[in-house]
C-alpha cells in the first residue's frame, strides 16, 4: 500500500512511460516506410523495453523494508497481530501489482498501433505471450527484491544487492555463450537464462509453461528466505 | 517475585504481566541480568532508569519483538515466545520515537492498522472514531502524518495502541519530545486510559512516576534496584531524613564530619554564590545530608556543625524527592 504514497514509484513510472514512448516514437518514424511496419515497430519497442527488466524491480522493491527498518516502523509492523509470511507477501503482491500496471503503460502503444493500423493491426498473441512471460519473470525479480531489501537498513544497499541478482541470472546468457560447443550443456543454459526464453519463445508468441517451473521455484525460495530474515529476529 | 504493586489492585489480583529471571545479550553487552516483576490488572507500572538500563529491551521483548535469551516472559495469560502473535493481539504497543508513515493521512494510518490488527469491517469505523475521541485527534483525522506536530504524532500512536481495545498498554518513553503543555496532555490522557487498562510505560522523567504512575520497577544496568509502589517508595523516608545546612568554612573538613554522623547514607555538597568570605573556601556552601532513617538528624548536624566550630547559617529538613530516592538507588550517576 505504502508503494502508492512514495515518489519514487512514481518516478519509475514516469521514467518508464517516457522513455518507451521517446522510443516508440523513434521507431515509428525509423520504419514509416518499411513493409510490415506494425511488427517492427512492436518488436522494437517490446525489445527495447526488456532492458528494464533489470532495474525495474529493484527500484519498486529497494523501500519495502529498508524504509521500515530505518524510521522504526517495522517495530510497529512486527508487534501488530501479523505473520511474517503475512507481512512478506503483502508487501511481495504489492509490488508485483505496480510492476504489472507499470508495463501494461505499454498497452497504450499497442493500442495506437491497433486504431491507426487498419485494416492490418499489432498481434495480440505477441502482445499476451509476452505480458505470460513478463508476469512470471517479475514473480521472480520482484521476490528476489523483496528479499534483499529485507537484509540492509539503506535503500541503496538494497537496490545494488537486487541488480546484482537480476545481473547474475542475465550473465548466465553469457555462460552459455561461452560453452557453445556443448550441445548437452546448451539445453540447461537454454532454460536457465531468461532471455533465451523471451526471444525463443513469449516473444514469438509461444507461450511455454515448463519455465513456470524455473521461475516459481526461485519465487518461492525467495520469499522463504525473505520471511526468514524478517522473523530472523525472533529467533536471534 | 511477585510486585507489590499488588497490594494496590482491587478483587481481582490476577498479573497481566509476569517476566520471571529475564536475560538477554547484544553480543557481549548484558543488557538484562535476570529481572524479575509482575504487574497487576489495573496497574499502571512505571517502568524507570537511566539511559541503557534495559528499559526499552525489556518492552521490546514483552511485546514480542525480540525474543530474550532466556527466562519466562508472559503476558495476559500467553508466553511471548511460544504465543507471540496471541500476545500481540492482547497489546496495544508504541515504541520510543513513535514511527509512523509520514505519507498518509491519520485516518488512512488508522484504518490500515486496524486491518492488520484484524478488526472486522463492520466494527472499524467504531473503533477509529472511538480512538480518535479518546485522543482528541479527531480534528486532525484528515491531515498527512508527516506535517503532524509531536504531540500529535504521539496522539496518533496512542489511538492506533487502543484500537485493538487491547487489555494492556505499553508504551515507551512516550513522552520524550513533548512540551510541558503536551506533556500535562498526555498525563490526563493517561490517567484516563489507566482506569480501565493496565499499563508499563517507560520514561526517565521522574515526576510523571509519581504523578500518573500506582507502582514503580527501577532498572539500573539490566537489575532492578527497586520494585514497589510509588507511596512505598517515599514512605521509605519521609521529612527529616534530609537535612539542608548552610554552613561556612573549609568544604573537605565539613564534609568529613558531616559524614561521621551515624545513620549518614550520603553528603551532597553544592556552591552557592559568594558570601562574606567569597566562593570555595571559607565561602558558604550548601550541604545536603541523607540519613537511612527518620531521628533527631537534625539536631545530630547542628551538633557535628558546632562541634567543628564552623558558621552556620540555615538548617532545615526537605522531604525526600523520588529523584533522590532513584539517584540513591542508581548510584548517583546521571
Amino acid at each position: 500500500m505504502a508503494l502508492f504514497y512514495s515518489p519514487v514509484a512514481y518516478v519509475v513510472l514516469f521514467l518508464f512511460m517516457f522513455s518507451n514512448g521517446w522510443m516508440f516514437y523513434s521507431y515509428c518514424i525509423t520504419y514509416a516506410r518499411a513493409p510490415q511496419q506494425i511488427t517492427l515497430v512492436l518488436n522494437s519497442l517490446f525489445g527495447f523495453a526488456f532492458f528494464w527488466v533489470l532495474p525495474l524491480s529493484p527500484l519498486l522493491a529497494m523501500r519495502l523494508f529498508s524504509e521500515e527498518k530505518r524510521t522504526g516502523t517495522l517495530e510497529m509492523l512486527l508487534t501488530a497481530p501479523v505473520r511474517a509470511s503475512e507481512v512478506v507477501l503483502g508487501k511481495f503482491l504489492a509490488t508485483q501489482f505496480f510492476y504489472m500496471l507499470i508495463w501494461s503503460s505499454l498497452l497504450l502503444f499497442v493500442l495506437i498501433l491497433e486504431v491507426l493500423g487498419r485494416p492490418a493491426g499489432p498481434d495480440w498473441g505477441m502482445v499476451k505471450s509476452m505480458y505470460f512471460g513478463l508476469f512470471f519473470l517479475g514473480c521472480m525479480t520482484n521476490s528476489l527484491g523483496v528479499l534483499a531489501s529485507s537484509f540492509s537498513r539503506n535503500q541503496l544497499v538494497s537496490a545494488v544487492l537486487a541488480l546484482s541478482g537480476n545481473l547474475l541470472f542475465f550473465s548466465i546468457a553469457w555462460l552459455g555463450f561461452y560453452y557453445r560447443e556443448t550441445p548437452e550443456l546448451q539445453r540447461i543454459f537454454h532454460y536457465l537464462s531468461f532471455q533465451s526464453h523471451f526471444k525463443g519463445g513469449y516473444f514469438k508468441g509461444v507461450v511455454e509453461l515448463r519455465y513456470l517451473v524455473f521461475y516459481l521455484g526461485f519465487t518461492s525460495l525467495f520469499l522463504y528466505l525473505s520471511v526468514n530474515m524478517v522473523s530472523a529476529r525472533r529467533w536471534r | 517475585m511477585p510486585g507489590s504493586g499488588e497490594l494496590n489492585s482491587l478483587a481481582d489480583s490476577r498479573n497481566l504481566i509476569e517476566v520471571d529471571g529475564l536475560e538477554k545479550s547484544y553480543g557481549p553487552v548484558k543488557a538484562l541480568r535476570g529481572i524479575s516483576f509482575s504487574v497487576g490488572e489495573g496497574e499502571v507500572l512505571g517502568f524507570l532508569g537511566p539511559n541503557g538500563a534495559g528499559k526499552s529491551t525489556t518492552l521490546r521483548i514483552l511485546s514480542g519483538f525480540m525474543p530474550g535469551d532466556s527466562g519466562r516472559v508472559s503476558v495476559n495469560g500467553f508466553d511471548v515466545g511460544s504465543e507471540s502473535l496471541a500476545v500481540r493481539d492482547s497489546i496495544g504497543y508504541l515504541p520510543e520515537g513513535v514511527p509512523l508513515y509520514p505519507d498518509m493521512r491519520v485516518r488512512e494510518f488508522l484504518s490500515f492498522r486496524s486491518r492488520l490488527k484484524g478488526i472486522s469491517r463492520s466494527e472499524r469505523k467504531g473503533r477509529i472514531d472511538n480512538s480518535l475521541e479518546k485522543t482528541q485527534t479527531a480534528d486532525i483525522a484528515g491531515r498527512m502524518i508527516g506535517t503532524l506536530s509531536r504531540g500529535y504524532r504521539q496522539r496518533v500512536g496512542i489511538a492506533d495502541a487502543l484500537l485493538g481495545e487491547p487489555p494492556v498498554l505499553i508504551l515507551d518513553e512516550p513522552t520524550v519530545g513533548l512540551d510541558p503543555v503536551q506533556v500535562r496532555q498526555f498525563r490526563s490522557l493517561l490517567s484516563e486510559i489507566g482506569r480501565s487498562r493496565t499499563v508499563i510505560l517507560s520514561t526517565h522523567i521522574l515526576s510523571e512516576v509519581a504523578l500518573v504512575c500506582s507502582s514503580v520497577v527501577i532498572l539500573s544496568e539490566g537489575r532492578i534496584v527497586a520494585d514497589d509502589t510509588v507511596e512505598g517508595l517515599k514512605g521509605a523516608c519521609g521529612d527529616e531524613v534530609c537535612v539542608v545546612a548552610e554552613v561556612a568554612g573549609p568544604r573537605q573538613e565539613i564534609r568529613k564530619a558531616l559524614e561521621a554522623i551515624t545513620g549518614v547514607s550520603r553528603v551532597e555538597v553544592a556552591e552557592l554564590s559568594a558570601g562574606k568570605g567569597g566562593p570555595g573556601e571559607g565561602g558558604y556552601c550548601r550541604y545536603r545530608v541523607f540519613f537511612n532513617a527518620a531521628g533527631q538528624n537534625a539536631g545530630m548536624v547542628l551538633k557535628a556543625v558546632r562541634a567543628g566550630g564552623w558558621e552556620l547559617r540555615q538548617v532545615g529538613c526537605e522531604e525526600l524527592s523520588l529523584e533522590d530516592v532513584f539517584l540513591d538507588l542508581v548510584g548517583g550517576e546521571k
